[in-house]
């Protein structure tokens, strides 16, 4: 389970480009092209710029005016997701 | 989309050479690529790109081609006669291009006279996201600023990127001495102002820079017309591939026993052929007298195997090249092959119209390699066996796709043969247009995948 007192990065070696207002990114272990959409671009912007990934689920909630209960719902889902396929990881240092 | 996952890829692949020249001991620049763009534009694909351009030591430029071709890089054979002049070879793998240089070329000058510029990019280089070396930003600009001056400023993202570096630059009296020290600083100026014509803007300053230029103009036989030198070019990469005029007829077995004549100017069949002809076989295995259609058939290798195996079968081989059909129809008369049909004509064009919603199986092995600049193949084209057409490469499977709808029976299948990022952007089209893709078959010795789809 993701903590939302921790900040999440793209490991270093994930290739990444922008594609319009979404993100696509080459994993090159696995080969994988994966697509994030705009809402995940959103968190994943936020916590690149210091934000905790609890942070970034209220920045978020205010920004679309979305239920807190539900964006955070949501965004630990894609968070977990991520991290599963090795697209994210905790920042530990 | 097919834009960016053809930059990612491009980048993955030079940071996965950069890797391995840097455990050979092969310190590497990189000059160009997705690494660039992203430093120019915040984007590893800001514009098309398939090939990667990497900077060695000199000294290290056998090493380093020994490296890449025993990572199973191949010499590209358009690779043309003077390469050693350029110092610059080009290698391919899995539809991928690495441009790799062991010196500074810019239009027909030879290497040695961009030696102080090569000079320079080595001494301000710090290391990059990739782990190669990058250019500091003055010489990035100088480097540009050549690059497209060179190229006679065809594209214009080279002369914006000569802008974006300018923008980098914290040191202009260091760009100047480096242009004046390379003897190019009317080439950065007419890059800076966007200005010039392929003619009219001198790479080398001064009169040294025009008895270089105007001596290697004429000893290159650039005053051969570019069509004859083509020509010349051509004739040298088809001879390296084992064909062409300088290249020889091979008579080549396949499956074991069958024995193919091969003659000069076509591709080669090998392993891929017998694997797609297996691929085919097996999506006919319950139809009862299926009608089989390969297209781009070469020599006949996929025809006649699938032929041979199912008596019953009706096959239709197409090929653009008369060469080829030519070649086809003698292999299949000489195997007494009574159900092979061999058609002149690009794609499905030459099929006979009664076999409109009648076929069962269309198998491909089409050239759908992504070229280095989208520039489209041909039938003139050496390369015209691999290289396909658009920046990805998937031009012509794209228009195969489209035509087979009106050939293939519903419930019939398209296989295609490409690589495994292009069925990734591919796979979706064919969605839009009524196909269901199918479990692919399992991987190839090489980096090609066999795609199924299914027309609705």
């Amino acid at each position: 389970m993701n903590d939302p007192s921790l900040r999440y990065r793209k490991p270093a070696g994930i290739l990444h480009a922008e594609l319009d207002a979404e993100e696509v990114l080459l994993n090159p272990q696995t080969g994988m092209y994966h697509l994030v959409n705009r809402t995940g671009r959103f968190l994943l912007d936020r916590m690149e710029a210091g934000e905790t990934l609890g942070q970034a689920i209220r920045s978020l909630s205010a920004a679309a005016g979305a239920d807190l209960h539900r964006v955070r719902g949501d965004a630990l889902s894609f968070v977990e997701a991520m991290t599963t396929r090795g697209l994210l990881e905790p920042v530990t240092d | 989309m097919s834009r960016v996952a053809l930059a990612l890829r491009a980048q993955q692949e030079s940071w996965r050479v950069g890797d391995e020249l840097q455990a050979a001991g092969i310190r590497a620049l990189l000059l160009k690529g997705p690494d660039l763009q992203q430093r120019l534009y915040a984007t590893p694909s800001a514009y098309a790109s398939a090939d990667v351009d990497i900077l060695v030591g000199r000294d290290r430029a056998k090493a380093a081609c020994d490296h890449l071709e025993r990572r199973g890089w191949t010499f590209a054979p358009e690779n043309g006669l003077l390469w050693r002049v350029s110092r610059a070879a080009s290698f391919n793998r899995d539809g991928f291009t690495i441009d790799l240089h062991w010196g500074l070329h810019a239009a027909h000058l030879p290497a040695w006279s961009l030696e102080p510029l090569a000079r320079r990019l080595w001494q301000g280089a710090r290391e990059g996201p990739s782990g190669m070396l990058e250019p500091d930003p003055e010489s990035l600009l100088v480097f540009l600023a050549v690059h497209a001056v060179g190229h006679g400023f065809q594209r214009p993202e080279w002369t914006e990127n000569v802008r974006r570096a300018a923008a980098l630059v914290e040191d202009w009296a260091e760009v100047w001495k480096i242009a004046h020290a390379a003897r190019v600083t009317n080439a950065v100026k007419a890059a800076l102002a966007a200005e010039g014509s392929p003619t009219s803007t001198p790479i080398l300053d001064g009169a040294w820079g025009s008895i270089v230029s105007w001596s290697t103009w004429l000893t290159r036989g650039h005053f051969v017309p570019a069509s004859v030198r083509d020509r010349v070019r051509r004739a040298a990469a088809l001879g390296r591939g084992g064909f062409g005029y300088l290249g020889r007829r091979r008579t080549l077995l396949i499956s074991g026993d069958v024995e193919l004549s091969v003659p000069i100017g076509v591709s080669r069949p090998g392993a891929m052929s017998e694997e797609l002809a297996a691929v085919g076989g097996e999506l006919i295995r319950d139809v009862r007298s299926p009608v089989v259609v390969d297209v781009g058939a070469g020599a006949g290798a996929v025809a006649v195997l699938i032929a041979r195996a199912r008596s019953d079968a009706s096959v239709q081989a197409t090929d653009i090249s008369s060469r080829a059909v030519a070649a086809a129809r003698a292999n299949v008369k000489r195997l007494k092959l009574a159900n092979v049909d061999v058609h002149l004509g690009d794609l499905l064009d030459p099929l006979p119209s009664q076999l409109r919603g009648r076929v069962d199986a269309i198998v491909t092995n089409l050239p759908a390699d992504p070229p280095p600049t989208a520039r489209p193949g041909g039938s003139r084209d050496p390369n015209a066996a691999l290289v396909g057409r658009g920046s990805e490469g998937m031009g012509l499977l794209r228009v195969l796709a489209s035509q087979s709808r009106a050939f293939l029976r519903p419930g019939g299948r398209l296989v295609v043969t490409l690589l495994d990022w292009q069925w990734d952007v591919l796979k979706d089209e064919l969605g839009s247009i009524g196909y269901v893709p199918l479990p692919v078959h399992p991987r190839t010795a090489t980096a090609y995948r066999y795609a199924v789809v299914e027309r609705t």
